[in-house]
């Protein structure tokens, strides 16, 4: 014999399903970013995805372990946004990008080596009584940079951000951009945002 | 007649979850699971701005660099003589009536990065920084070098010297709202204008 939900359980049923509806509805909707602020993540991803377009790019396609050599010396990232990107965080960017494999791997087969910036080698002649000729040989040919722009839409309770991060490398001796290339997305978010 | 009742506020209360939960969670795109969406996706927050969508920013970008790689060649032969030109960000000028004149520069910046995708273009073209930004990054990281101090910025032959200038400018109607956008290179020398593109869209929306 089957069994029967008798009409009672029926009518529990009915009169709970909506409140438990309305119970759960918050948090589903919750799950919708409040912030279109750059994640964690973001960082990763700009960063080692800017390494594998260095590498594979126009600028280092022709180069050889014979080339001339490179010497690239590396800034923190500008930025141009609307977010708050503390010192670290543009540092961050830069320093994984030049510390990538991908990166690492360039020194001996495209003849390129990156030095220290010049901001940490003034900080470090400045801290270190030692180093003060420290980096005396660093004599940089080329700068390589970072600027991270955002353009933000926002209607009622809909905002989005589209961020593009742009690296580039410029010759020192004329200010020639010998490459540059970008990394584009958008982060949106919905309801009072706080960003 | 009890149960008929049931079973009537049961199909009731499942057609007010459906109906309720279709529309109370309906979210703008969320893209994959990191929370980043496409640049070419047009997001809500975009549709209603009454600002330019920035895939329109993008397509803009995209039509005028395509232009001016297709008038390279010409470009070169008629005003240069053939020779490479070198370039340079001039001015925006933002006549526009909400427009931020950062967004301006954000396609500028893209025209430039499209441009030097192409080996065809930087063969014609090179592309330095402003002589500010020279400066600084002079100034940054040979200043002080031994043997470096006091290297000058090499002078640029101004006959093959060009400024990539834009104008932007909108046109505010109730429910409509059209924009024009227009990117030029002009010879440093006589100032002639060598280039341009435009490029126009038009929003229509209840509100504007």
């Amino acid at each position: 014999m089957t069994p029967r939900t008798t009409p009672r359980g029926v009518s529990a049923l009915a009169r709970a399903l909506p409140l438990v509806f309305f119970a759960l509805l918050p948090g589903a909707c919750n799950r919708e970013s409040k912030s279109t602020r750059l994640a964690a993540d973001d960082f990763s991803v700009m960063s080692s995805e800017m390494a594998a377009r260095l590498r594979a790019s126009y600028f280092l396609a022709h180069r050889g372990p014979g080339s001339p050599p490179i010497t690239v010396a590396v800034s923190k990232v500008d930025h141009l946004t609307t977010d708050l990107i503390s010192d670290g965080e543009k540092w961050y960017l830069m320093d994984s990008v030049v510390s990538s494999e991908a990166m690492r791997a360039m020194e001996q087969e495209k003849n390129i080596r990156f030095v220290i910036p010049a901001e940490r080698l003034a900080s470090l002649r400045r801290r270190v009584p030692e180093a003060s000729e420290a980096g005396a040989e660093r004599r940089p040919t080329h700068a390589m940079t970072a600027l991270i722009r955002s353009v933000t839409r926002s209607a009622g309770r809909d905002r989005t951000d589209l961020y593009s991060c742009e690296f580039r490398i410029t010759q020192l001796s004329d200010g020639e951009q010998v490459w540059s290339d970008r990394f584009e997305f958008k982060r949106t978010a919905f309801g009072r945002a706080y960003n | 007649m009890h149960i008929r009742a049931t079973r009537g506020a049961l199909a009731l209360a499942l057609i007010a979850t459906v109906v309720i939960a279709s529309q109370g969670c309906n979210m703008p795109p969320k893209g994959d699971s990191s929370g980043r969406v496409p640049a070419g996706t047009t997001t809500r927050g975009e549709a209603g701005s009454g600002l330019m969508r920035t895939d329109d920013l993008i397509s803009a970008s995209d039509r005028i660099a395509t232009a001016l790689a297709q008038d390279i060649d010409s470009m070169t032969a008629r005003d240069f003589a053939n020779r490479r030109v070198t370039v340079t960000f001039g001015d925006i000028v933002n006549k526009t009536s909400k427009m931020p004149t950062t967004d301006f520069e954000y396609l500028r910046d893209r025209i430039k990065s499209r441009l030097m995708e192409s080996q065809h273009v930087r063969n014609n073209v090179r592309f330095i920084e402003s002589r500010a930004r020279r400066d600084e990054l002079h100034q940054r990281e040979l200043e002080g070098e031994p043997g470096l101090t006091g290297t000058s910025q090499p002078s640029v032959d101004r006959d093959f010297f060009c400024f990539l200038n834009g104008n932007m400018y909108s046109v505010d109607r109730p429910e409509t709202r059209l924009y024009y956008l227009k990117f030029e290179l002009m010879r440093a020398s006589d100032g002639e204008t060598v280039f341009s593109k435009d490029y126009e869209v038009k929003y229509v929306a209840p509100g504007g």
